[in-house]
């Protein structure tokens, strides 16, 4: 799990509701597949990807083998003022990552 | 997959062509106690015992796999309750041609305020052998109930499309898509 991208929209006043598009790189293993030699590859999904903004929930995401590899999500948000948006991906492995985005409404 | 040798019945057939021959009642246990990633092997690998038995006995399949049906999935996320129609709007293409990647959007139509939102937005595709391909939760904070992402597809199938209200309403929708090349790593 890496390289996560976050865009949001380059301006933004209070009160839009503004989209937000996250990417990051994962296999997604479904647990199902098979490698060359015939052995079952492990499942390894992100199974959570959490937003929120100042601390206060904004979406939330629980991921089945079903979503594709790499997993894009886009969501929306009520700007309410200036902050700090962090979204937290977590995978089977426990691993996560976060990232933080800091919105600054004109 | 660990495939435990079983001595083969006396019979003619079998002691010919050199395969383990695994009873249904066999499969069935194993699948149980924990090897129940057999039943994905191509069908071709199986002894054709069991291929055939199998064919018989599909609706088994899902107590098989340990996966629940679409239907049963949909029971599931909606606690029971009964979902009904109504408005939401869904973006697939209706032929997909890698099940491997499938753009989708979803939103849902909800003046999105603490005392009347959309909570969640749950994604079922029938065909899938896990039918629960996602759930996604919205807050007051969210402003509008939309999600976008990709989904994997095995084959054409239906895809559901449950939405949950605060209100404890539960809106469902249908849609077919038809899959050129399957995703799931069914190669």
């Amino acid at each position: 799990m890496t390289k996560p991208r976050v865009k949001l929209p380059d301006t933004c006043k209070i009160g839009d509701i503004i989209e937000i598009k996250a990417l990051i790189s994962h296999p997604m293993e479904t647990g199902q597949r098979r490698d060359a030699a015939g052995e079952l590859v492990p499942r390894n999904i992100i199974k959570t990807f959490q937003a929120t903004f100042n601390g206060q929930p904004v979406f939330a995401a629980d991921l089945q083998p079903g979503i594709s590899a790499n997993p894009f999500i886009a969501f929306h948000m009520k700007v309410i003022g200036p902050g700090d948006l962090e979204l937290t991906w977590t995978d089977d492995d426990e691993t996560v990552l976060t990232e933080r985005q800091r919105l600054a409404p004109t | 997959m660990t495939r435990h040798p079983t001595p083969a019945p006396p019979s003619g057939r079998n002691d010919q062509t050199q395969i383990n021959v695994v009873s249904r009642r066999d499969l069935l246990l194993r699948a149980r106690t924990g090897g129940i990633l057999m039943i994905i092997a191509p069908a071709a690998l199986l002894p054709r015992a069991i291929a055939e038995d199998a064919a018989v006995d599909l609706p088994a399949r899902a107590a098989v796999t340990g996966q629940p049906s679409a239907e049963a999935t949909i029971r599931r996320l909606s606690r029971g309750a009964t979902p009904i129609e109504g408005k939401m709007n869904i973006n697939i293409s209706e032929i997909a041609e890698n099940g491997n990647s499938v753009p989708f959007t979803v939103s849902a139509d909800s003046p999105m305020t603490d005392a009347d939102y959309v909570k969640s937005i749950h994604i079922i595709a029938a065909g899938n052998a896990q039918p629960h391909i996602g759930s996604f939760h919205f807050t007051a904070l969210s402003g509008q109930a939309s999600v976008t992402s990709r989904l994997r597809l095995a084959k054409t199938q239906d895809l559901f499309v449950l939405v949950e209200h605060s209100s404890g309403r539960f809106v469902l929708a249908q849609r077919t898509i038809k899959v050129t090349i399957g995703g799931c790593g069914g190669t």
